[in-house]
């Protein structure tokens, strides 16, 4: 027995809206797999470039997220402000945030800068925001004049040679740049994975809405990492085709094991996810170091590394356990970890 | 190609050119003999009579002529004239030279015996068309069992055509391609060999008709339609009365679902009103319709021509077979076995035509039947594997159908239905107490939740209405991809459908395999658990009319809003008397005499049911499907059960459509000319003025006047549409302009009115559903708003903000189960921030005092974010209240 259509045979097919359980909460777990160390990290230098926006369209919209960015950055990540440069495509526009035009020679000037004031811990976030173009001379980031290409960042970026650095592309063939860029303490972020992907990305406005919205601290930790927001503008670019209903002309990559190959599944199995995850933001790394000065906090803070550790150890041989025996040990490390907690809390002024 | 028993073909065409000069040399006739040539166009054209006229004039000058006598013949077969073709035959005086035509007229006849000694005369005395007569006698020996012996005759062929170096001639080429056909079936790749060897006949003689159509043929068994179609063409663009291209294109047409094989048909019939197979074919179209007495007087035209024409057997038997007439069947059927022992496609088509009346158990038994007579009949493989699939034998299915497919590699339905069940590793089963829900794992967890309580809803309703228990487990396929949904039901993509029922299986689009708001997946479920009922409850006797329609009538029971609607194209085909009376329904869905009245018949079908119930009671209607598996006829049971004829009931029914519906019908009749589609306010507001019944005018002035947000101007035209047609619950119906206008106006409560009476009469408009719960909301009657959310998610359950705000009104309104349920969609969905997710649904256990399921979802938040306070949190209070209740 057949039951027809409402209104003629209607043979579209929709995309399922199967979003990708299984992947995301794969990279989630691993994020809580890595106990998180007490590290002692330098200071976070950030540079946003964008390019050409051809339009006024574009060029609003661009604005609007290095603006944004800039200040999620600055008041709800804890950069202070003379770590950040924005370079822009109408300075005059915006003098007040736009630090100078962007251009090539500017782009490279400001990242000598940066580079010799920087500390052999700092890290270096360079976000680029714009259209990207390939064709067979090679994939470029449009700015006003001479185009950006992979080999401009990758001569530029000598001046950092101890420092990680981070260089997210989040522009229309942005894939073409990774395999150039990507080397050892690299986190490189495009917007799609290959040069060849060059309708115009949404993958800027989820990346920047994750420094500026509450939902990417995936997992809960009042910290943002990178891995966190790749993740995070992923899905949410994910889930916008899917409610268009439009086939996903941009896939995301992340690659920082330094071997060219990007990951649009990273996390912390690997192969790429790992450094990002402790490329962080916000919490106790908006300060100058992740050790606090308090001797009696810093044991508790060591303390809770333990336990996390503990929780990872038995992730770890979950698939080898029975359920409820798993869930039940499980639930006892994370009491211990809930009364630490507690404590910490207490210990800095909060609830307890 | 196997090396040594193919056809070595492929230097072919510059040989054939030189042969073709040859016998123009050769065969050019002497000046008396030119008449026979004209004849030969004549008859080669179609046009046979004055092709009889000549050839007889020709024989009765010359007695002699084989070849006036052969197209004599040719020509009276052609038209049917079978008794005077053998007549002709018998009475020439070179009997070898004529036997192979003899034959062939005698096989037209079912004088088979005679037929065999007449080919055999043939290749005896080595006439000039002893190849052809080998290809007859080989196919004969074939159709009448021995197919060991006639394959034998078949491979002979191979040689035959390897050691003739290019020097057969056009009719012997095809005669090479006719026997390398049936090698195929043991070796599919020698299906190209034909092809070649007929399209080398046609090199060879390019005004020959023959070759074509056997290439046409070809295609057709292969399953290309197209290409089929394109050669039958051909040969009609030479001979528009050519009986088999006539006979070819219809089969194309039949095999591609196309309207249009009737007139073929009839076109056909007018050439030769004694053609079998075509006798056979309509009488076949007939079954399809179950019109079972019909098909039986046809295919009983076919056997009084010839009594041992296996196709109209098969149909007779079917026709009995499916009118449950069990010794006549057995009868037909035997008949047809002891003409051909081994007769697999007899029993192939019963299953077949078992598909197609929805016996889908039958089918399976039929199928194992004809395997039985033929183990190399892959069609048999194929309906046996397809049809267990039907019925819920997955891996037996599967395994039938690897065989089927190794056997006949090129029939789409195998491939496609191989590569679906590939990737049903993807799906997971979910029991529920009466069902096996099978879904595919991206949207398993997420739908399970909706479906599972709506199937034991509608299995506990429907079981106590119909007091029966279908065979259990159901099982319910949801496929989110409309083309595997088509491919599971079909075979093949394009079925325009959203579910099917196979009886204890059922298959339907997920929503997610539809656009928003093309349907109501949960009213549709129930319509197919509808049909589980009426397929077990008759056996699988209930016409097609007669289930969709009770179908239809059920969702409607179900809740309000649900099954079909009317709405304005109804009206206009009742209106203009273009929907079918009761007694030929079943003809609005097997044959419909315009695409829409599929869906007309739907909702007409179900009014018919909701007249029965409300007049005569839903015993009535049980009663009616006992007497379905009784055998009775729809005929005999609206007799015996509503005491009036089918007839009478036809009228009964036409009144009351006409009463329920006469505001609106009389809203539709045409005054002057309506305003064009491109006519502005003015133009409608005139036409209006001198026409203020008019719905269309009303509707379109309403409309228009609310996109130019002239609200007050368009309120009273819209009120005035829904006096006349106050059901009308389309998507530009009033109720949603009205519903809009009250809103912008500041009248909510006026607002949530006319939206309650849109979602009455609409069970897919999931915007209507969320306006209406936005306002409800506002108005601060959160249950409600929550009931329309709740209907929302049975058009489309993906937006996670949907069940975000579900939760927090069921929350809200201490709904705590609800709740849950809704933090679980939300999880299913996967958000982004996944430990919120679990986070939020472990409040809501806990909240409805489920504190098993709280710990383990409080715990899973925590393994995604082990430093999550709030969840740390959570667990400690879950913990202290263990253990303070130990």
């Amino acid at each position: 027995m057949g039951f027809p259509p409402r209104e003629g045979p209607g043979l579209i097919e929709a995309r399922a809206p199967n979003a990708p359980t299984g992947v995301l909460l794969a990279a989630l777990l691993a994020i809580m797999a890595l106990p998180v160390g007490l590290q002692a990290q330098g200071k976070t230098h950030a540079v946003i470039v964008v390019g050409l926006g051809g339009n006024a369209e574009y060029r609003g919209r661009f604005h609007d997220q290095a603006v944004a960015l800039k200040t999620a950055l600055t008041e709800r990540h804890g950069i202070p402000e003379e770590n950040v440069v924005y370079l822009g495509e109408r300075p005059q526009d915006a003098p007040d945030v736009i630090a100078d035009k962007s251009t090539r020679d500017n782009l490279f000037r400001v990242l000598g800068e940066v580079g010799a004031r920087a500390q052999p811990l700092d890290r270096l976030l360079l976000v680029l925001i714009g259209h990207g173009t390939s064709d067979r001379d090679g994939t470029q980031f449009n700015l006003s004049g001479p185009d950006l290409t992979p080999s401009d960042l990758q001569t530029w970026l000598i001046p950092f040679p101890t420092q990680t650095l981070a260089l997210v592309h989040t522009g229309s063939a942005s894939g073409g740049f990774l395999a150039t860029l990507s080397g050892p303490n690299r986190i490189i972020i495009t917007a799609t994975r290959t040069e060849r992907e060059r309708n115009f990305t949404e993958f800027p406005e989820f990346f920047v809405g994750a420094f500026t919205e509450e939902g990417a601290d995936l997992d809960h930790d009042e910290r943002l990492s990178l891995l966190e927001a790749f993740l995070y503008a992923r899905q949410e670019v994910a889930r916008l085709y899917e409610e268009q209903n439009e086939i996903l002309t941009e896939h995301a990559m992340l690659d920082d094991n330094g071997d060219g190959e990007g990951s649009h599944d990273a996390g912390l199995t690997g192969p790429d996810g790992l450094l990002a995850s402790t490329f962080q933001l916000g919490g106790v790394s908006a300060t100058a170091a992740q050790v606090p000065d308090d001797p009696e906090l810093a044991v508790l803070y060591e303390q809770r590394v333990e336990i996390q550790g503990r929780i990872s150890q038995l992730r770890a041989v979950h698939d080898a356990m029975e359920e409820d025996t798993y869930l039940s040990a499980m639930e006892e490390l994370l009491v211990e970890l809930a009364f630490k907690a507690r404590e910490i809390r207490a210990l800095e002024g909060g609830i307890s | 190609m196997r090396p040594t028993r193919s056809l070595a073909i492929g230097s072919g065409s510059a040989r054939y050119f030189v042969n073709g000069l040859l016998v123009l040399v050769l065969g050019t006739p002497p000046v008396g003999a030119q008449t026979v040539t004209d004849a030969m166009e004549e008859l080669r054209t179609g046009n046979y009579e004055d092709a009889e006229r000549t050839f007889r004039r020709v024989l009765r000058d010359d007695a002699s002529s084989i070849q006036a006598r052969r197209g004599l013949i040719e020509v009276l077969a052609t038209t049917g004239e079978y008794d005077e073709a053998r007549r002709v035959a018998l009475e020439g005086p070179e009997p070898v030279g004529i036997a192979n035509a003899l034959g062939e007229v005698l096989v037209l006849s079912g004088e088979l015996d005679e037929a065999d000694a007449a080919f055999r005369r043939a290749i005896d005395g080595n006439a000039p068309d002893a190849l052809t007569a080998r290809a007859n006698l080989a196919e004969l020996l074939f159709n009448r069992g021995q197919i060991d012996e006639a394959m034998r005759r078949f491979d002979r062929f191979i040689d035959v055509y390897n050691g003739a170096d290019g020097r057969l001639r056009a009719a012997d080429l095809v005669a090479v391609g006719r026997a390398v056909t049936y090698l195929g079936r043991a070796e599919p790749v020698l299906f190209h060999d034909a092809l070649k060897a007929f399209d080398e006949a046609s090199s060879a003689d390019p005004g020959s008709t023959e070759p074509l159509v056997r290439v046409g043929a070809l295609f057709l068994s292969k399953y290309d339609s197209p290409s089929a179609q394109a050669e039958f063409q051909k040969v009609l663009g030479i001979n528009p009365r050519h009986p088999a291209a006539l006979l070819g294109l219809a089969e194309a047409l039949e095999f591609d679902g196309a309207s249009g094989a009737g007139n073929v048909l009839n076109r056909l019939l007018e050439v030769n009103p004694n053609h079998v197979e075509a006798r056979a074919l309509i009488a076949s179209q007939h079954l399809t319709r179950e019109g079972y007495a019909e098909a039986r007087e046809e295919a009983e035209k076919a056997l009084a021509v010839n009594p041992n024409a296996l196709s109209a057997l098969t149909v007779l038997a079917a026709s009995h077979m499916l009118a449950g007439e069990e010794d006549d069947f057995n009868e037909a059927r035997s008949r047809a076995l002891t003409i051909n022992p081994r007769y697999a496609a007899l029993d192939a088509t019963l299953a077949e035509l078992s598909v197609r009346t929805r016996r889908y158990a039958q089918a399976v038994t039929r199928a194992q039947g004809a395997i039985e007579l033929d183990s190399a009949s892959w069609e048999a493989w194929g309906l046996l594997g397809l049809n267990e699939l039907r019925v819920g034998d997955i891996e037996k299915g599967r395994a039938d159908l690897e065989r089927a497919f190794e056997g006949d590699p090129y029939n789409p339905w195998f491939k496609n239905s191989l590569d679906l069940l590939d990737t049903f590793d993807r799906f997971e089963s979910v029991p529920t107490e009466h069902f096996e829900l099978f879904l595919h794992g991206t949207e398993s967890d997420l739908l399970a939740t909706y479906l599972a309580p709506i199937a034991e809803e509608a299995y506990d309703s429907l079981s106590r209405r119909y007091g029966i228990a279908p065979r259990l487990p159901v099982r319910a396929e949801l496929f989110p991809s409309h083309a595997d949904f088509s491919v599971r039901t079909l075979g093949e993509p394009g079925l325009g459908a959203l579910g099917v029922s196979f009886g204890s299986v059922l298959v339907m689009d997920s929503p997610g395999a539809r656009e928003l708001g093309d349907y109501n997946w949960a009213s549709v479920f129930w319509h197919e658990l509808a049909h589980t009922f009426h397929l077990g409850m008759t056996d699988n006797r209930v016409p097609r009319w007669f289930s969709e329609g009770l179908a239809v009538h059920e969702q409607r029971k179900a809740r309000t809003g649900w099954g079909h609607q009317p709405n304005i194209p109804f009206l206009h085909a009742l209106r203009d008397g273009d929907l079918k009376k009761v007694s030929d329904l079943n003809d609005g869905f097997m044959r419909p005499d315009y695409p829409e009245q599929v869906i007309f018949s739907y909702y007409q079908a179900s009014l018919v049911f909701q007249v029965i119930e409300d007049r005569y009671g839903f015993d009535a209607i049980r009663g009616m499907l006992e007497g379905y598996r009784r055998g009775e006829t729809t005929v005999d049971l609206f007799e015996s059960i509503l005491d009036q004829s089918l007839e009478q009931f036809d009228d009964e029914f036409d009144d009351y459509l006409k009463t329920r519906f006469s505001g609106p019908l009389h809203g539709l009749v045409e005054i002057g000319d309506p305003p064009g589609p491109a006519a502005g306010v003015s133009d409608l507001e005139e036409f209006v003025r001198g026409n203020p019944g008019d719905l269309i005018g009303r509707l379109r002035l309403g409309a228009i006047l609310f996109a130019e947000q002239r609200f007050d101007d368009a309120e009273p035209h819209l009120d005035a549409a829904l006096r006349i047609f106050p059901e009308y619950g389309g998507t530009d119906s009033p109720y949603w302009y009205l519903a809009q206008i009250h809103q912008a106006q500041g009248e909510l409560e006026r607002a949530a009115a006319a939206l309650a009476r849109l979602t009455d009469f609409s069970e897919s408009n999931y915007r209507a559903f969320v306006l209406q719960a936005d306002i409800l909301e506002e108005l601060g009657r959160p249950e409600e708003a929550a009931r329309a959310l709740d209907k929302a998610a049975l058009v489309w359950p993906y937006e996670i903000d949907l069940h975000l705000r579900l939760a927090e009104l069921h929350s809200q309104v201490g709904f705590f189960s609800g709740a849950v349920r809704e933090r679980a969609a939300v999880v299913a969905l996967a958000p982004t921030d996944m430990a919120e997710a679990l986070y939020l649904l472990a409040v809501a256990n806990r909240d409805a005092g489920d504190t098993v399921s709280a710990r383990r979802a409080v715990l899973r938040a925590l393994e995604v974010a082990p430093n999550y306070e709030m969840a740390l949190e959570l667990l400690l209070e879950l913990r202290a209240g263990r253990l303070n209740n130990r």
